[in-house]
């Protein structure tokens, strides 16, 4: 069983049949792509393939769970830079009066008065839709794609050891962060312990016993991890990647519809102001 | 020349108060497996870390006199050149496991030393020889055992092709088959010419006896003996903490009682042969058994039924079985050991008493104490049954002893005075009044298990399961851990015990509860359990080393169920005492 955010080795298309560098160029393609657009039809429209790469990906459906957890999150500090967004100047396709016009106005404590324009609902819908393809196409390719396959296409690409290292030191380490986190949450509990307290103070003061120990701890993994990949002869010189790049026919569709994409949507925004609002 | 030459040579960490070695002196030829044996905290780690120049390279200090591999001074060279050289294998084989597949693990070394792709590829395919690892090469790491994942860790270790392979306490967190495997390897490696150095603090003394030609002891930095595998069976094994084989331990019971013993085995075809050499000269055919030999725990009686679960199952995503259907009974008062192969379901079982997990079977039922813990709050089912984690990392995050102590009766909202006497009673039942201002960040692991233990305890839980009790304790620690549980026993708490020690079942536990593959195997008095050697094997199990000897005896007349040394003796003194 994968752990969360875990490569697992499957059958399926995308893990047995594309090239690490085509999964690559793909996802960044549409990660540049969603950071131009601002309009949610078009962002919506980028989450169809990723909604397909799921499914054939056959990855767990609970990693999803943090996504919904982070938008859940975010939502306050993002509606209140939603409510900044007054500035005309930003709306390229509304009609900026409009865009800006308050629908409804609040009296917050110490931000001040904010309103809510029709404008900062669209920007704060975009940035939600985006955080959740960004983090959801993360996922897909960190489930399909194994820390072999991505650091020999990066060694074979020349990206310098110390980039690669860091990347392997990642890629190995957070998985078994989701696992130090459940267990210490576990052995907390069984001591009575709850985060949930309605005085913040008290609550943040409650954090103490996750933090401790997962700091403690991510400090040996680290320390750990760093001795292990030195005694394997790491830093010994320029290691050689495993697996030469073999790219097939469908690899060479994959790029180029990520090519394709990327500059449509750049020649798009600049000419037709294609996904702006 | 020696592969290894160690002149004077001590080494002090940066914020040691003493040195860790103190002038080593020794040479170790090309070829040999070398024992290194200490009780925790005697130097072996340290020894091991120099030798590959993670000292004082990544882990800086002081060092003195001179430390030579292969004609390199280590204090020149750091890990990485070294590793051409030298490979270590750690204790906790998933630290060192770096990939994401079998095969891509194994080439992480070589691929790293920057040999042409061929080289990598071939070595890949010598050191999956070499660890038996074929048909895993495409495996998850993470999905395999832990004997499968210590095999990968020390394939990974051969691929680098090293003249000498450091190996830090390599089976102790392996089922016995598991073990066996790991030791198998490194004879075969021994056997192609490399020489192998391995660390043991006492736990697995019996498995390091069978496989080293010399013996060389650590105690408080300094080596105390240098022998063959025969200074195994030397007393002052026992005097620094390590303890000695099963067998050399009944031998020297049979000459303390007067028996005329010729040499001490270590090994158990050594101990097979004595056996039948006394039992000859004397001209016995057939032992004959004492009544009394046993010890008293088929007597003891148990209260009611405290646990009980019924049918429990758990799936985890996307469609691993990890529970298939366990059912059993915990009574008061008894110590239950839980044991079989990493990835059992052990601990996912255990993480169902205390109401961690919740069943994905319909029919699945925990009952504790008269309560559905699938039912109950959490504050309520602490407060009857817990569980104290294997790693105490996991838990300890107070600056000290007392603060950490003191956590669950504050969290319980317990009232100052009585939450006093609570944490006031823990320290001093497991040995921790005098250390109650020490730093929690610099504890022995002994220390840690008890501390996490005594972090439990104020909450009085009538039943406590404890994750691997004795690992990372030298034989003396492991000993007072396990007299502490049972004072615990006999202050009135249940105690379950998941394991891999075989000796600790034998010696301590009432009943043995023996799972395999998300099921129970065998569930019954550990006598009964250990003497089916053969429905243990499907576990990946076998009985302790003193067990096995009789077993090997049995057309001899020997019981199949003898489980400790005392027994053992006892039943030899009976057949072999001068005047019988």
């Amino acid at each position: 069983m994968a752990r969360w955010l875990e490569y697992e080795s499957r059958n399926t298309f995308l893990h047995k049949r594309l090239h690490a560098l085509s999964k690559m160029a793909l996802m960044l393609s549409i990660l540049i792509v969603s950071g131009f657009w601002w309009d949610p039809r078009y962002l919506i429209g980028l989450a169809l393939p990723l909604v397909v790469l799921v499914y054939v990906s056959k990855i767990p459906l609970t990693w999803f769970r943090v996504v919904l957890l982070a938008m859940v999150t975010a939502w306050y500090p993002v509606t209140l830079a939603a409510m900044g967004q007054t500035d005309p100047g930003i709306y390229k396709v509304l009609d900026p009066q409009w865009a800006t016009t308050p629908i409804l106005v609040y009296d917050f404590p110490i931000a001040g008065t904010l309103g809510v324009t029709p404008g900062g609902l669209l920007w704060m819908a975009a940035v939600e839709i985006r955080t959740m393809l960004m983090a959801s196409y993360m996922f897909v390719f960190i489930y399909t794609t194994s820390m072999a396959q991505v650091t020999d296409t990066l060694l074979a690409l020349k990206v310098p050891n110390p980039v690669v290292f860091v990347i392997a030191i990642v890629y190995r380490l957070i998985p078994d962060l989701s696992r130090v986190v459940e267990n210490i949450l576990s052995a907390q509990r069984l001591r009575g312990w709850k985060l949930a307290h309605w005085n913040p103070i008290k609550m943040v003061r409650r954090a103490v016993p996750l933090m401790n120990p997962l700091m403690r701890r991510v400090a040996i993994m680290v320390e750990q991890m760093t001795l292990a990949t030195q005694v394997r002869g790491f830093g010994a010189g320029r290691p050689t990647p495993t697996q030469e790049i073999h790219l097939k026919g469908i690899d060479y569709i994959v790029i180029g519809i990520g090519v394709v994409l990327l500059l449509f949507a750049l020649v798009g925004m600049f000419a037709w102001k294609l996904g702006q609002i | 020349m020696a592969l290894v030459e160690a002149r004077d040579y001590s080494f002090r960490y940066l914020r040691g108060k003493e040195p860790a070695l103190k002038n080593i002196t020794l040479d170790i030829q090309a070829g040999t497996v070398v024992g290194l044996v200490g009780k925790a905290g005697a130097g072996k780690t340290t020894f091991l870390k120099a030798l590959m120049g993670i000292l004082p390279h990544i882990e800086p200090g002081y060092a003195e006199g001179d430390l030579v591999v292969a004609g390199m001074p280590i204090r020149d060279h750091d890990p990485s050149e070294m590793s051409r050289l030298v490979s270590i294998v750690l204790e906790t084989p998933e630290v060192q496991i770096f990939s994401l597949t079998v095969k891509d693990d194994i080439a992480f070394g070589p691929a790293n030393l920057g040999f042409p792709r061929e080289e990598i590829w071939a070595r890949v395919n010598y050191a999956i020889q070499e660890a038996d690892l074929h048909g895993f090469e495409d495996r998850n790491p993470n999905n395999l055992s832990g004997g499968e994942q210590q095999s990968l860790a020390v394939a990974g270790a051969l691929a680098m092709r090293p003249q000498l392979l450091a190996m830090d306490e390599p089976v102790s967190m392996l089922d016995p088959l598991g073990k066996e495997r790991v030791m198998g390897i490194m004879e075969r490696v021994s056997k192609s010419g490399a020489t192998t150095i391995v660390s043991e603090s006492g736990a697995d003394i019996e498995a390091i006896a069978e496989k080293v030609d010399r013996v060389v002891a650590l105690h408080e930095g300094r080596i105390l003996f240098d022998g063959g595998p025969d200074s195994l069976a030397d007393p002052r094994m026992e005097e620094i903490g390590v303890g000695r084989p099963q067998v050399s331990e009944v031998f020297d019971r049979l000459r303390q009682g007067g028996v005329r013993v010729a040499s001490i085995p270590t090994t158990l075809s050594a101990a097979e042969e004595g056996v039948r050499r006394l039992l000859g000269d004397r001209k016995i055919q057939t032992v004959s058994i004492p009544p009394e030999y046993r010890d008293g725990r088929g007597q003891r009686t148990f209260g009611d039924v405290i646990v009980e679960v019924t049918d429990l199952r758990h799936v985890f995503t996307p469609n691993i079985h990890a529970l298939r259907g366990v059912s059993f009974q915990i009574r008061s008062g008894e110590i239950v050991g839980v044991i079989g192969q990493n990835g059992s379901g052990k601990t996912t079982m255990a993480r169902h008493l205390v109401g961690l997990l919740k069943p994905t079977g319909k029919t699945s039922k925990v009952t504790v104490l008269g309560g559905d813990v699938s039912r109950l709050k959490m504050r309520d089912i602490i407060r009857k049954i817990n569980y104290v984690f294997q790693n105490a990392d996991d838990q300890i995050f107070a600056n000290t002893i007392r603060e950490e102590v003191a956590f669950a009766p504050e969290m319980m909202e317990v009232p100052k005075d009585e939450a006093d006497a609570l944490v006031k009673e823990a320290l001093e039942t497991f040995h921790l009044d005098g250390h109650e201002d020490d730093y929690t960040l610099s504890l022995p692991e002994d220390l840690k298990t008890y501390l996490s233990i005594a972090s439990i305890y104020p909450l009085k839980p009538q039943i406590l399961i404890i994750d691997e009790p004795t690992t990372g304790l030298d034989t003396h620690g492991e000993r007072t851990m396990m007299d502490s549980l049972c004072r615990l026993r006999d202050a009135g708490h249940t105690l379950v015990i998941i394991t891999h020690n075989m000796k600790t079942v034998a010696q301590y536990c009432d009943r043995a509860i023996v799972m395999s593959q998300g099921q129970i195997l065998m569930d019954g008095a550990v006598r009964e359990i250990y003497s089916q050697p053969q429905r243990l094997l499907e576990a990946d199990l076998r009985p302790p080393q003193v067990t096995r000897l009789c077993q090997d005896l049995r057309d001899l007349g020997f019981p199949d169920d003898v489980l400790t040394v005392d027994e053992m003796a006892r039943l030899l003194l009976h057949n072999l005492q001068p005047g019988r």
